[in-house]
C-alpha cells in the first residue's frame, strides 16, 4: 500500500571497508599478519560469486516521533525505540523503512566451511557477511537520500531494531510494511532474520530534520558493532 | 621435554596443521601437527604423554596470549583447528579406553537463535583441550538438551544465545535442565549476556570468553 522500491545492486557498487573487517577480527590498527590477509582476500573474491545482494524501502509519508515518550510513529504503527533514537527523529515527518541481504547462499557458505573443518575461515566468511550487510544497508540508504532529495526532503542517520536501547522484538512491527518476503528476507518468531546476514531500520525524513551521529556515549552496549567507545 | 614434543607444542600454539597448510607463513614447507603427532607415536611416545606434555601445552601457551591480548580469535581457531588433526590420531587411543576424555559437554545455541559462530568457537576450544563436545547445532529446544543428557547423564551443559529476545529463553531451558538433573552444570555464553543474567537465571557460569570458560573446566575437573 505504501510505494515501494526494490533493487539488486551488483557486488562492485558496494563500499565494502576492508578495514573493518580487520578490526571485528581483532586487530584493530589493520596490523593484521600476512597469512590471514591472505585467506581474507581469497574468501573476498570466492564471496562476489556467493552474494546475491537485494534491498529495497518503503516510503510512509506520515510519521513523528515524542523524544519525551522515547516513542516514534510511522504510518500509525507506534514503536516504542528508547530516546537515543527517537530524540534525533523528533523533527521527522515521514520515514523510509528498508530491508537489505546478502542473500541465502551466503548462509550456507559459512556454516559448511566452519563444520568442514576450517574455523578459521568460517569465522571470516561470518565477518566478512556481516560488513557485506552493512554495505548494503549503505547503499539502499544512499537511494533513500537520493529519493528524498529529489523531493525537497533530508534524511537522518539510519536507526535499526537491537541496537541504539530499541528492542530487537520490534523488528516485528518493521516487517509488517513490507509484503511477504520483501528481497527473500523472512522473520522469525524470535525475530532473528533469515537469511541470517540482513538488515532493516528506518530513516527519518522531513524537509528539516538533520543528519546525527550514533550517540555512542549514551549507550552501554559494548557488544554493538557501532560502538565508538570500544 | 623431547625435542618432538617441543616442536609439536609449538605447532599447536602457531597454528601449523599439517605439511600442506599455508599459515604461519614462516612454517611453510615444515610438518605440522597432523605429521608430529604421527611420528610421536611411531617413535612409541605414549598417547597420553604426547596429549599432556606437548598439545596441552600448545593450547595453553596461545590460550595465555589471548587472555592477555596477544593473540585472537583466528589465532585460538587455527591452533584448535592443529589440535584437532594431532587429536585424529589419538582417537583410537581414547576409543580403546587406553586413554579418556575429560568428559562429556552438550553445547546448543537456544530456541528461536541460529548464530552460531561464538557455539562453534567454543566447540573448537573445548575439542581442542580435550573434551567430548556433542553439538546440538542452533535453535535447540530445552527438550533437545534434557533427551541428550539422558544419553550423556554426566555431561556439563552450555548455552548460547546472541539476541536479547532469545537470551530469555536460557532461563526456560536452564530450568528445565535442573528440573530433571539439579546436579547438571549449565553454563551461558552469548554477547548480550552478563554474569548478573547468569544469576538471575540460575545457571551455573557465564564466561565473555572461551579461553576463560575452558580453564575454568579444567579447575573443575581437577576438583571432582
Amino acid at each position: 500500500m505504501y510505494q515501494s522500491f526494490h533493487y539488486s545492486p551488483k557486488f562492485d557498487e558496494l563500499k565494502i571497508r576492508m578495514k573493518n573487517i580487520i578490526a571485528t577480527m581483532g586487530y584493530p590498527a589493520g596490523d593484521i599478519p600476512d597469512g590471514y590477509n591472505q585467506i581474507l582476500m581469497e574468501l573476498f573474491e570466492k564471496a562476489k560469486g556467493i552474494v546475491s545482494p537485494q534491498c529495497g524501502f518503503v516510503i510512509v509519508p506520515q510519521g513523528s516521533s515524542s523524544s519525551s515518550n522515547g516513542t516514534v510513529t510511522i504510518g500509525g504503527v507506534k514503536f516504542k525505540t528508547d530516546k537515543i533514537v527517537s530524540s534525533p527523529l523528533k523533527k521527522m515527518s515521514g520515514s523510509a523503512l528498508f530491508l537489505g541481504t546478502v542473500g541465502a547462499e551466503f548462509d550456507e557458505w559459512s556454516k559448511v566451511t566452519f563444520n568442514a573443518g576450517d574455523p578459521l575461515a568460517g569465522y571470516i566468511i561470518d565477518i566478512l557477511g556481516s560488513e557485506i550487510a552493512e554495505s548494503i544497508a549503505d547503499w539502499v540508504t544512499d537511494k533513500i537520500n537520493l529519493y528524498a532529495s529529489e523531493n525537497g526532503m533530508k534524511c537522518s542517520n539510519r536507526y535499526s531494531a537491537g541496537y541504539c536501547g530499541w528492542s530487537v522484538a520490534e523488528q516485528q512491527k518493521i516487517f509488517k510494511f513490507f509484503p511477504e518476503n520483501f528481497c527473500g528476507i523472512s522473520l522469525m518468531e524470535s525475530s532473528l532474520m533469515k537469511p541470517h546476514k540482513s538488515v532493516s531500520g528506518i530513516i527519518g525524513i522531513s524537509s528539516d530534520i538533520k543528519w546525527k551521529d550514533y550517540p555512542c556515549e549514551a549507550c552501554n552496549v559494548n557488544h554493538c558493532y557501532k560502538n565508538r567507545n570500544v | 621435554m623431547d625435542i618432538i614434543l617441543e616442536k609439536l607444542a609449538l605447532a599447536i600454539e602457531r597454528g601449523k596443521v599439517n605439511l600442506d597448510s599455508p599459515y604461519p607463513p614462516d612454517l611453510k614447507g615444515e610438518i605440522g601437527a597432523d605429521e608430529l603427532t604421527k611420528k610421536a607415536l611411531e617413535e612409541g611416545i605414549a598417547p597420553d604423554s604426547i596429549l599432556n606434555n606437548s598439545l596441552m601445552i600448545g593450547m595453553g601457551k596461545i590460550g595465555d596470549k589471548f587472555e592477555e591480548g596477544k593473540a585472537f580469535i583466528p589465532d585460538m581457531l587455527i591452533a584448535a583447528k592443529a589440535m584437532n588433526a594431532a587429536m585424529a590420531h589419538l582417537k583410537p587411543y581414547f576409543e580403546s579406553g587406553e586413554m579418556e576424555l575429560k568428559g562429556d559437554f552438550i553445547i546448543g545455541t537456544v530456541a528461536g537463535d541460529l548464530h552460531d559462530i561464538g557455539k562453534n568457537i567454543v566447540r573448537m576450544v573445548l575439542t581442542g583441550n580435550g573434551w567430548n563436545v556433542i553439538d546440538l547445532g542452533s535453535d535447540v529446544k530445552a527438550e533437545k538438551y534434557v533427551e541428550t543428557l539422558k544419553k550423556y547423564p554426566n555431561a556439563m551443559v552450555g548455552i548460547s544465545a546472541l539476541l536479547t529476545t532469545t537470551m530469555m529463553q536460557m532461563e526456560f531451558t536452564t530450568k528445565a535442565i535442573k528440573e530433571v538433573s539439579p546436579d547438571t552444570k549449565v553454563f551461558v555464553g552469548g554477547a548480550p549476556l552478563s554474569k548478573e543474567f547468569n544469576d538471575k537465571i540460575g545457571a551455573d557460569g557465564y564466561f565473555p570468553d572461551p579461553n576463560k570458560f575452558s580453564k575454568f573446566l579444567a579447575n573443575l575437573e581437577m576438583m571432582e
